[in-house]
């Protein structure tokens, strides 16, 4: 029974295109993580910049259409909008953590709290009545490919995709290029691993630390319009649902780069489309909570066991103070 | 680090702590103090606190519902508004807020069945204090679950399996009219429910559902399936569309609150038809129609917290924590919503022949999914 479901699962194409969009959304802001880290700053508050991101984009659309402008703008307004938010809170940790020299982990566990209060209220100082949700004109599209979508099984799994998906797979490549095959990113990564040392050879340490963090609340913010925009096309509280944390996890799996991150964003992906698959397997029983803990504690397994020991960068998560040593 | 001046360091840290509380303590909103001179409503007798579980209070469903409620409530009596709103489902944070409100007020509302256990542990310790709790009791253990009648607990309890049958007849009368009625049937007779946790108020829904689908056409065919969530759209729009596309479900009920809502989402981008609940669910929030949605299973939450903060200002309390009435369509408790154009007639009198026989007795459905 158990197999024969999740042979099921497998060979149907709603499975992996559930789970690539899936992996999609984990990547965004896990990419940003990677940036961040990179830098020397950790980061566990993409979890609230996606909030604030997924937030801000329905509601802006939602303005925009009641100011009566034409639904292509009222999206595209939306976005900017997430992107922005996700930007302004990751300025917030940038500030704390570079600045302050905060701990950043209590810094980042701030922000994710603080997300998750202002959206709750906001919500319903906004929309007192009503989970705020959006007809599909004023949705992120999927965009039209043409006979690309119509071939069997490969064009619903790669060709169905919202368009950040495919925005997504660009950032990807981008990231993974500026990293480590351009000047800047060498010098993101000495920032990372020695600020003393870059310091010494002219590099900004303040600066391009707080524009890696603040990038990570780019990408993050970019993230939580896919999730609100492009596949739910609402707001709820809580609707990351802990993508944010699940995204970090992925950030550390992949050994702090963006291939890495990832390959790690694509097994979390498809243990989340089989717990799909596997609720057909006990239809009332209790078991079911337990089925759709099964993506994470196989994952974890896999992931132990393919990627093993992960080192941080040096520098990852210590204040830089020129002043010391 | 040595040269971050000591008191900006604290400062941050003061701010931080300030906003752990006031996040982890759940948000209050609205004033707390009466307007004065107001003349229309009548002095309260008892001041009413409600604390709403996880979704917030436009959660279009059981929240709102219960605010609603509470707002009517608060028109007549002019009682403060004291909603205290939890943001993570712990255990700790429902004893803090429920303490927040029996430290603001004389009656305090719990909206959901997760706050059995915080709230028995509370109202033993405020005991001049009155409770009341939608969808659940007084639990002293949490493993088994037992009702424990204290005497300043209400429990609020609604008869589910009412609601769910009367859309579980009218989905099986639409599955046995079949698609030359029902154009956007898949033609396997199969429809769908996706609840939140396996939860008693959510499988006695389903429970209904279930049971009176097959009454009406026995032939017909229900999966059933759970997000352990009630938050997170994307999860509920997954396992419809599985629903959809590998079982070919053609109308699915939603029993996960804001959840569920990409439940309907799913039917709605597929083509085919699904079921609100608690509230009515057949328009969203900008007012238009909800593509596919058929009908709602109501729950009456709204008269139900009415009730009992009227009975308690009428000190009526009393008399119904001795004898609690279970909130069913008998009383208006539980009903279906508006139906959409594509239910056809005869799906419309099978549900309303079923109402008539549960309300006679002669039909009771069950409480555990068959």
């Amino acid at each position: 029974m158990f197999f024969q479901v999740l042979f099921q699962g497998l060979t149907s194409s709603n499975t992996w295109q559930v789970t690539l969009e899936f992996a999609a959304l984990l990547l965004l802001p896990a990419l940003g993580g990677v940036i961040s880290e990179r830098s020397g700053v950790v980061n566990i508050a993409m979890e609230g910049m996606m909030l604030t991101g997924a937030f801000a984009s329905v509601m802006v659309t939602l303005a925009a259409n009641n100011f009566g402008l034409s639904s292509a703008i009222c999206v595209l307004f939306g976005l900017l909008a997430a992107i922005v938010a996700g930007g302004l809170m990751a300025l917030l940790h940038a500030y704390f953590s570079i600045q302050f020299k905060t701990d950043q982990i209590v810094s980042g566990v701030a922000i994710n709290i603080i997300a998750l209060g202002l959206t709750s209220y906001l919500l319903f100082e906004i929309v007192p009545v009503g989970v705020p949700s959006l007809p599909d004109r004023l949705r992120l599209p999927v965009p039209p490919l043409g006979p690309l979508a119509n071939i069997p099984f490969l064009g619903t799994v790669l060709f169905q995709q919202n368009v950040i998906f495919y925005i997504t797979l660009l950032l990807l490549f981008g990231v993974q290029f500026l990293l480590f095959r351009t000047n800047i990113g060498l010098r993101i990564r000495a920032v990372g691993e020695h600020p003393q040392a870059a310091d010494t050879a002219g590099v900004n340490v303040r600066l391009l630390r707080y524009l890696c963090v603040v990038s990570s609340g780019l990408l993050s913010g970019l993230g939580g319009a896919y999730l609100a925009l492009g596949v739910a096309g609402l707001f709820n509280p809580n609707m990351t649902n802990g993508r944010g944390f699940i995204a970090l996890a992925a950030v550390i799996f992949g050994k702090y780069t963006p291939l890495g991150a990832a390959g790690a964003c694509l097994i979390f992906g498809l243990g989340i489309a089989l717990s799909y698959a596997l609720q057909g397997l006990g239809s009332t029983a209790n078991v079911i909570n337990l089925l759709n803990t099964l993506p994470y504690i196989f994952t974890l397994v896999a992931l132990v066991g393919l990627v093993g020991r992960t080192t941080p960068p040096a520098a990852d998560g210590i204040p830089y103070d020129p002043a010391s040593d | 680090m040595r040269r971050t001046s000591g008191y900006i360091r604290l400062a941050g840290l003061l701010t931080l702590f300030a906003m752990l509380l006031a996040a982890c303590g759940g948000t209050t909103t609205g004033s707390s103090t009466p307007t004065p001179g107001a003349t229309t409503a009548p002095k309260a007798k008892y001041t009413v606190a409600l604390v709403t579980d996880v979704g917030g209070l436009n959660d279009g469903g059981f929240n709102q519902l219960a605010h609603t409620g509470y707002e009517k409530a608060r028109a007549q009596y002019g009682f403060p508004d004291v909603v205290i709103q939890t943001q993570t489902p712990t255990a700790s944070e429902y004893v803090k807020n429920l303490t927040s409100a029996a430290n603001q007020a004389d009656v305090v509302i719990a909206v959901g069945f997760l706050m059995q256990t915080p709230l028995d542990q509370v109202a033993k310790h405020f005991t001049s204090k009155m409770f009341a709790i939608v969808d659940g009791c007084a639990v002293p253990d949490a493993n088994t679950g037992a009702c424990e009648n204290l005497s300043n607990v209400a429990p609020l309890f609604f008869k589910e399996q009412e609601a769910g049958c009367l859309v579980g007849a009218i989905a099986g009368q639409m599955e046995k009219d079949g698609k030359s009625v029902v154009p956007g049937l898949l033609g396997k007779n199969t429809i769908g429910a996706v609840g939140g946790l396996p939860i008693p108020p959510v499988n006695r829904y389903i429970a209904g559902y279930k049971f009176c689908a097959t009454k009406v056409d026995p032939t017909v065919k229900v999966v059933v399936g759970y997000s352990s969530n009630f938050t997170d759209p994307t999860i509920c729009k997954g396992i419809a569309n599985k629903q959809i596309t590998d079982n070919m479900a053609d109308i699915i009920f939603q029993v996960a609150g804001g959840c569920g809502i990409g439940v309907l989402d799913a039917a709605a981008a597929k083509g085919v038809y699904s079921i609100g609940v608690d509230a009515d669910q057949s328009k969203d929030s900008t007012g238009a129609v909800r593509k596919g949605v058929i009908t709602s299973a109501l729950k009456r939450v709204d008269s139900a917290v009415f009730t009992i903060i009227d009975d308690a200002e009428k000190t009526t309390y009393a008399a119904f924590v001795a004898a609690p009435t279970k909130f069913d369509l008998a009383h208006d408790g539980v009903g279906y919503g508006t139906t959409s154009s594509n239910v056809p007639a005869d799906a419309v009198t099978t549900a309303n022949n079923y109402a008539g026989m549960i309300k006679s007795g002669s039909l009771v459905p069950p409480e555990a999914i068959p």
